[in-house]
């Protein structure tokens, strides 16, 4: 896919867990996995809202697009 | 009423399939065996291709009503477990519409190799009661729809897995 989901790198600058921000964001374990594992198709804004909230960030720092 | 998942219409309905899955298979056997030895004009003593295909034509056609009705059971049992979405529903649809459209060619056959032309009657009321002779019809829009059903069901599908697939 062209739209890369860097979440786990942001993870680790804030050294927070997937349960924690799971939590935080208000989303099953299961669902930030499949986030992070760029297997999502879509994401809602509310949700985009709240990974950036969390973890003190732009959507830019998480989404990246590459041309395939 | 509740009309799926546990304790809800298709939990009876899958009973009454359950059921007819047995006795549908008793009842064709013994009708077959009970016209090529019995009856007004038992078929054995009246041997010919004729009889022959037409013999053909009724376990194609009961082959085919019990596939339709294995498949139905099994949507039926999909929708008791809340999660009739699947796959296997696509395939399930299209093989009954494939049994629908079966039943329609042994229809049309059985009209032609008996030579039911002078017989035929779109729709009779009588003494009787109201007679018609456009089963064959009737398979063939049914198998019609449930195959569009089918495509209906696979990009329901689609839609499902998308929102699933939505963080």
């Amino acid at each position: 896919m062209a739209i890369i989901v860097n979440l786990d790198v942001m993870m680790a600058k804030r050294k927070i867990s997937l349960m924690e921000l799971a939590n935080r964001v208000g989303i099953t374990n299961a669902n930030l996995s499949i986030l992070k594992t760029g297997k999502a198709k879509a994401i809602r804004f509310s949700t985009l809202e709240a990974i950036c909230r969390e973890l003190d960030c732009q959507p830019g720092d998480i989404l990246e697009y590459r041309k395939d | 009423m509740k009309f799926y998942g546990k304790r809800s219409l298709a939990s009876f309905l899958k009973v009454i399939m359950d059921i007819l899955i047995i006795v549908a298979p008793l009842v064709f056997i013994g009708a077959f065996v009970l016209s090529i030895t019995s009856g007004h004009e038992p078929v054995l003593d009246n041997l010919n291709a004729t009889t022959v295909i037409t013999a053909i034509l009724y376990i194609l056609g009961g082959s085919s009503l019990m596939a339709i009705l294995i498949n139905l059971r099994n949507i039926v049992a999909s929708l008791i477990e809340s999660n009739p979405f699947i796959l296997k529903n696509v395939t399930r649809l299209k093989n009954i519409a494939i049994s629908c459209f079966t039943i329609t060619v042994c229809y049309i056959i059985n009209f032609f190799i008996n030579q039911q032309f002078n017989d035929f009657k779109f729709i009779v009321i009588d003494a009787k009661g109201i007679h018609t002779d456009i089963e064959f019809l009737i398979f063939f829009f049914t198998g019609c729809f449930i195959l569009i059903l089918s495509q209906v069901f696979k990009q329901a599908i689609e839609y499902k897995e998308d929102n699933d697939l939505t963080i």
